[in-house]
């Protein structure tokens, strides 16, 4: 019943010079957009960025201005709904239904394009049932649609859409109203049927489920479409940035990028922050909580010298932090502590986590052990336990908190930023004496 | 209608439900077919001249083949009394029952609304004006008999037309903007009736028993004139019973799985508009039955067009053919409208089929 992928078959789907201009607005401009049979594509961008009106033009819903849609290689305004419809699934963004149909009923509307003018054909049954226990809903079948909670709707419209048997499925953001495992199950359910070489379209809001199991993303922004690739490469920190004016912190799990939004609520994010230079002195994940916190707060610290192996090194690519680093086990390269020097030179402030860390961190910087905490800057708890870590045949050195200098803050009578800074001798071996450059 | 066989022979056990849908609906089609011959003989029975059922039936197979039976069996006058008088009448009842309820079921659905009903385009209104000026304007009582159900089509096409035509901007017509030129086109037409009715010397009464619904002046060349127009509109409401269906998702949900919404949507409110200006040209402005009787049947069967517009045909022949009979026996020798006994005894009965829902 499905149509496989055939080599040299025509796209799926295929978009160009794609424009939709309602009134003065562009709602699309200039969509070039091809979905190759067997594709998972997931669409991208902020609210209000084109993507449903993108999957109208794509269902012949919505008539482009400009530019055409081809479906399988012919024209879509040459298809009639019906042949559409044998083709192209959709799963609407949203779904009401007032009247007292069964589940079962719903979704064997979705047969309507192989029906004769007459009731059920022979083999509508099966893709029914199969595509209720594909959702799990079979037990709701004989339930009044008007019954149901607004997830248990939202997986009759899919299973509806299932029952059409459609090579190309398209839908708006179908997580719409469920909850966490039923998103999976609908994310788990599109990859089963990628698996069976059907082409799937989806518009989800969740960057991270977008990139956990569509196989391609296309990004959409105010109309355009602005990036089309793997989840890999094309999920960083720039793009989102770009788009979604949202920092982020960019990791990977189960493989495929994983975004984590900072400085969720604009007013953690400190006045200035993003211009404001700080670089951190620190190894062996003395400040991998520090760096964290600064970038949440909206700064771009940059640190030196790290192993490679550390968790400093593991935040600063999180969050795409510049990082003077060093291979582990071996005395620091003199180029790598000629570029920490620079680095910190330049910074406004340098943040020294003094902490007990490896031999190689050790050179670049020690904290005077018994110097005191300078007033105003916080330290972590103090019941921090001891890293274990000693070096062979080195003495362990004294546990001590980490500890970070206030944050900066803009003073109007200097008329420049206030933060607690530490010289940078340029032997480069010992830091003493951290002051404070406010006045 | 809707029925095709059951195909599925291995998932008998989860199919129950369905049948039970199924034997429902045809338990229910047989109860009103029965409902129906029932109704149909009783009308044909009850009245000013008494007859017994026996007699009714020979008399009436007398008009059709008059060798089958024996003259005896039946009082002499009892053919021409049937041909005459009682046989249209029950026919025109069939005929308009069916006609306001499936358009009513109809409308319905192309509107998503429960309350629609069959005079929303301005059928009504527009009907009114046209059998009120053909009753006061003189030059056309040349047409006979076919003066006033012509004028009352013209108007009630005329109204629906215009209603259409408001409503619909830059090609696009929207369901909303469809019911707001319904009563704005329906408000002005009754203003023109009012008027008429004001100025005029004649006698009022003619109109206002119209106006009132009522079946009185059914004849067979009148049938000839509204069955074949409301034949039509009842098979192509069915043929498109299933479309309906999915247009009570939404017209883009309905597009989305192969509708042509938009032409469906047109087709059908010009199909069910016909009908009941079919209907209404004959037997005046009948109240209750296009809104009562689909949500009746949708209350037994479910929403399904496929069983909810041949039940609805079905139900509203026989509610309006035992409405009418009652009108016209229970106060004899006076009559009353049709339309009180279609409101009267329909609304508490819908009450109570409402009720026993929300119990359940």
């Amino acid at each position: 019943m499905m149509t496989g992928r055939t080599p040299g078959a025509a796209p799926a789907l295929q978009a160009s010079g794609l424009g939709v201009r309602i009134g003065e607005r562009d709602l699309l401009s200039d969509i070039d957009l091809t979905v190759q049979p067997g594709a998972f594509l997931g669409l991208l961008g902020p609210n209000g960025s084109g993507k449903t009106t993108l999957l109208r033009c794509l269902t012949g819903a919505l008539e482009p201005s400009r530019g055409t849609v081809l479906l399988e290689g012919r024209p879509l305004d040459r298809l009639s709904r019906r042949e559409i419809a044998r083709r192209v699934g959709v799963v609407p963004q949203t779904f009401t239904l007032d009247f007292r149909f069964t589940v079962e009923e719903v979704v064997a509307l979705g047969r309507y394009p192989y029906r004769s003018a007459w009731g059920r054909t022979q083999d509508d049954d099966g893709p029914v049932q199969e595509a209720m226990a594909a959702l799990s809903i079979a037990h709701l079948a004989e339930r009044p649609v008007t019954e149901l909670s607004g997830g248990e709707r939202q997986r009759v419209v899919v299973a509806q859409t299932l029952a059409q048997e459609t090579p190309v499925i398209l839908l708006d953001e179908p997580l719409n109203n469920l909850d966490l495992n039923h998103q999976l199950e609908v994310m788990q359910l599109l990859a089963h049927l990628h698996s069976q070489e059907r082409t799937i379209m989806v518009v989800v809001h969740d960057i991270n489920m977008a990139s956990q199991y569509c196989e391609e993303l296309a990004v959409l922004s105010s109309g355009r479409l602005v990036a089309r690739g793997a989840p890999d490469t094309l999920l960083t920190r720039e793009l989102i940035l770009d788009v979604f004016a949202t920092r982020v912190a960019v990791h990977r799990q189960g493989g495929r990028p994983y975004v984590t939004p900072l400085a969720l609520d604009p007013g953690r994010a400190a006045e200035g922050a993003q211009s404001f230079k700080v670089h951190v002195v620190t190894g062996g994940g003395a400040a991998a909580e520090l760096v964290e916190e600064l970038a949440h707060l909206g700064f771009t610290p940059t640190l030196g010298v790290v192993s490679v192996f550390d968790s400093d090194y593991a935040a600063a690519q999180q969050f795409g932090l510049p990082v003077v680093s060093a291979p582990p086990f071996q005395p620091i390269p003199a180029e790598a502590i000629a570029e920490h020097r620079v680095m910190a030179n330049q910074a406004e402030c340098v943040v020294v986590a003094p902490r007990y860390s490896g031999r190689a961190t050790w050179r670049t910087c020690r904290w005077p052990s018994k110097s005191p905490v300078p007033a105003g800057w916080s330290c972590s708890s103090t019941s921090r336990p001891c890293p274990n870590e000693t070096w062979p045949g080195e003495r362990p050195s004294p546990c001590r908190p980490i500890c970070w200098p206030p944050a900066p803050s803009w003073s109007a009578t200097t008329n420049s930023w206030c933060a607690a800074s530490v010289n940078w001798p340029s032997s480069g071996r010992v830091l003493e004496d951290p002051e404070t450059a406010c006045g | 209608m809707g029925e095709s066989p059951v195909t599925d022979g291995g998932g008998a056990g989860q199919r129950s439900a369905h049948q039970t849908r199924r034997r429902r609906y045809r338990l229910l089609m047989a109860g009103l077919s029965l409902s129906l011959a029932g109704a149909l003989l009783l009308a044909a029975v009850v009245g000013a001249a008494g007859l017994s059922p026996g007699e009714a039936i020979k008399a009436t197979l007398a008009l059709i083949a008059p060798s089958w039976v024996s003259p005896d069996s039946y009082p002499s006058w009892a053919p021409g009394l049937l041909r005459d008088l009682r046989l249209p009448r029950m026919i025109l009842a069939v005929v308009t029952g069916t006609a306001l309820s499936t358009a009513g079921a109809t409308f319905q659905g192309v509107f998503r609304n429960p309350l629609a009903e069959p005079y929303l385009l301005g059928v009504s209104a527009g009907a009114a004006v046209g059998a009120t000026i053909s009753i006061l304007w003189q030059p056309l009582a040349v047409l006979g008999i076919y003066g006033l159900p012509a004028a009352a089509f013209l108007g009630a096409v005329l109204a629906a037309f215009l209603v259409y035509r408001l409503a619909t901007f830059g090609g696009e017509t929207s369901p909303a903007s469809l019911l707001l030129s319904g009563v704005a086109v329906g408000s002005t037409f009754t203003a023109v009736l009012s008027l008429l009715m004001v100025v005029t010397q004649y006698d009022l009464r003619t109109v206002i028993v119209w106006l009132m619904g009522g079946l009185t002046t059914a004849s067979w060349s009148k049938l000839l004139l509204a069955g074949p127009v409301v034949a039509v509109g009842l098979v192509l409401m069915l043929l498109h019973a299933d479309r309906l269906n999915l247009m009570l998702m939404g017209e883009a949900r309905a597009e989305q799985l192969g509708v042509d919404a938009r032409v469906t949507r047109r087709n059908m409110l010009v199909v069910a508009s016909l009908t009941t200006a079919g209907a209404v040209a004959f037997s005046g402005l009948i109240g209750f039955v296009g809104l009562m009787v689909p949500h009746m049947v949708r209350l037994i069967l479910g929403p399904d067009h496929r069983v909810l517009l041949p039940a609805s045909a079905l139900f509203g022949a026989v509610f309006l053919l035992l409405a009418d009979t009652a009108a016209r026996t229970l106060f004899a020798p006076a009559e009353i409208p049709v339309g009180i006994i279609t409101a009267f005894v329909g609304g508490p009965f819908f009450l109570y089929l409402l009720r026993l829902r929300k119990g359940a």
